[in-house]
């Protein structure tokens, strides 16, 4: 029988310090110990897996790397409870857990011909990035990339070679912001919200996906509204704190759905119909 | 042979000819009766009316280990904890009976949950009907009855002198293949007995609750202030989740260390702060009103949502062991009363 709370044993293959501090930003690259786990384990942009240590126990972090980046999966973790200090412990070649995939995913094929606007603060940039993977190998099935992500120094911008790379390469305009003003930052200071306000990006055939911290993820929402995008056109995904990752546990509920099995992906028209069961 | 008939100083022997490699029934324990796995038959009670705890144990343990981990020469190796035992619980009460059903859509739904339906599948019920419902109960108003055999294999019935045994299930039939000789067709004065037994037993609970158009009300009142208000005297201490029967909620938690150890799934309760606290400090749920609220709207709205049923079934534990008298009839009475 399918046993859901069994998980794959993988190996931590690289690590790449992003960001550093109190609470550093490590992205881990796993690859299954197992390769047949791959004809079972089909990753979609948005999915999260149950990551975890034998003996001290397991999170569930979103999957950054695309579905198009084959033969591995990454994780971007930032070292902040139990699970994620003892991951910032590893060395390459040690063993982790790998449970999933689970929940939704973002409707990347029905996207097609669109341009695609990604919004995105401190760690939420890590949900945005198998998007951004996954139009970028792909590129002539969209019309555009535009990515604005905003952290609070340019010191916790993860992600940031590489999203430097994409502002020469494949046309992708990409907005960096930081909350304060610093020594050596020529871009835009402030908030993400407002930085996007500042942007204006066209609603016209445009899908929006944003992801940071609660309170932005509001305020950018009311600001596509005032620039004129629809419902239907805005997109986040959410977290909750979780155990199971199939909806049995109870914790990740937001009113009568489950982050974990019906999320984490939510579009807006269904979103503002949830009750206000989040911060 | 679908309604028979059991002397009363039988019982041990019928027990004992059903032959179980487990067998889960109410014994006297610390003043109370619970539900225990029973080495000796003897100790089987059917004399107290009110159990405790239901028997969910059975199926879903407070504690229970997912699997084993080794790490040996470098090799880590993971074992699945064993698959249960053929078990049979007798002497559950017909509300507990239907919370199994109810803990069935859960566990058995998108997911299945190998754990917990193994359990249930080597899991016999046979049903003791209540001849004395508690001042407590309210099964009527969510669809049961004091001599309800839904989700039942067996439902036995205190008829007096004797027990009446209903024979429900084509598994209840195989498992009675060694009791023939104690058991006798019931007459028809015995059926009619037990049919006086449930209208009489039926006719002992006082309390009730309408819940038309409960589930649609809650989400639109999900802002009021009553929730503050209800929640104003409770302690969170999770005694109503612990002792509720379709209460589902867990943790999963490792033991041992990263060389050796388990990982087990352990009940957890909503009515908790920890329970839907992020790492980041971050609680969704921070206060006991959206926690209350939560537990109410998981059992009449979420429920009802997702998987067509209510997730209560009237037993009234929860009102009975609140140590501040919160009472769910109460709770849905005000909720009621909510001018929109």
């Amino acid at each position: 029988m399918n046993n859901p709370y069994i998980p794959y044993l993988a190996m931590v293959k690289d690590i790449r310090p992003e960001t550093a501090g109190e609470r550093p930003i490590n992205t881990y690259t796993l690859v299954f110990k197992d390769e047949s786990v791959w004809d079972v384990f089909k990753n979609r942009p948005g999915q999260c897996a149950m990551v975890g240590l034998l003996g001290v126990g397991e999170s569930m972090i979103s999957i950054c790397s695309s579905p198009t980046q084959k033969g591995y999966l990454q994780f971007s973790i930032m070292k902040m409870g139990k699970v994620t200090s003892a991951i910032h412990e590893l060395e390459a070649g040690d063993t982790m857990t790998i449970r999933g995939p689970y929940g939704n995913s973002f409707p990347v094929d029905d996207w097609k011909g669109k341009k695609i606007l990604t919004i995105g603060g401190g760690i939420g940039q890590a949900p945005l990035r198998p998007i951004i993977n996954y139009v970028l190998d792909n590129r002539k099935d969209y019309q555009s990339l535009q990515l604005i992500y905003g952290a609070r120094t340019a010191a916790d911008l993860v992600f940031l070679k590489e999203l430097q790379e994409l502002q020469q390469a494949n046309g992708a305009q990409v907005n960096f912001s930081v909350d304060r003003p610093e020594d050596g930052w020529n871009g835009y200071v402030g908030f993400v919200p407002a930085y996007l306000m500042d942007l204006k990006p066209s609603p016209e055939n445009t899908i929006a996906i944003t992801c940071g911290p609660p309170i932005m993820i509001r305020y950018v929402i009311e600001n596509l509204l005032k620039l004129g995008f629809k419902d239907e056109q805005m997109y986040t995904t959410l977290e909750n704190r979780m155990k199971c990752g199939i909806g049995k546990c109870g914790k990740c509920n937001v009113g009568n759905l489950y982050v974990c099995k019906d999320g984490p992906v939510f579009c807006y028209t269904r979103l503002k119909t949830l009750p206000p069961d989040m911060e | 042979m679908d309604t028979v008939i059991l002397k009363k100083e039988n019982l041990i022997g019928f027990l004992k000819s059903l032959n179980a490699a487990r067998l889960i029934a109410p014994a006297a324990k610390k003043g109370t009766t619970s539900f225990e796995v029973i080495d000796d038959l003897s100790s089987v009670t059917l004399d107290l009316n009110d159990y405790m705890a239901s028997p969910k144990k059975a199926v879903f343990p407070q504690t229970e280990t997912l699997f084993a981990f080794k790490k040996q020469n470098g090799n880590l190796t993971i074992a699945p904890a064993d698959r249960a035992q053929a078990t049979v619980v007798f002497g559950i009460r017909p509300c507990d009976a239907r919370s199994f059903q109810i803990l069935d859509s859960l566990f058995r739904g998108d997911f299945n949950d190998p754990y917990y339906t193994n359990r249930r599948e080597q899991t016999l019920l046979i049903g003791l009907a209540c001849k004395e419902p508690t001042n407590r109960c309210f099964c009527p108003s969510l669809g049961g009855s004091p001599s309800s055999a839904e989700g039942l294999d067996m439902l036995v019935t205190d008829i007096g002198d004797a027990y009446c045994i209903n024979v429900l299930t084509d598994r209840a039939r195989s498992a009675l293949s060694q009791s023939a000789p104690l058991l006798a067709e019931a007459t028809k004065e015995q059926r009619a007995q037990k049919e006086q037994a449930d209208k009489e037993s039926l006719a002992k609970i006082r309390r009730h609750v309408d819940l038309q158009g409960m589930h649609e009300k809650l989400p639109r009142i999900f802002e009021h202030e009553i929730w503050m208000e209800l929640a104003n005297k409770c302690l969170g201490c999770g005694i109503c989740t612990y002792y509720c029967p379709t209460c589902h909620c867990f943790d999963i938690q490792d033991e041992g260390d990263t060389s050796e150890g388990r990982r087990i799934r352990v009940w957890d309760a909503c009515m908790f702060e920890e329970f839907t606290r992020h790492a980041s400090g971050v609680n969704p749920r921070p206060s006991r009103a959206e926690r209350l609220r939560n537990r109410v709207m998981h059992k009449f709205t979420y429920y009802p949502l997702n998987l067509g049923t209510i997730a209560c079934v009237g037993c009234g534990r929860c009102i009975e062991l609140c140590p501040v008298n919160e009472d769910i009839i109460e709770i849905l009475e005000k909720v009621k009363a909510v001018h929109e």
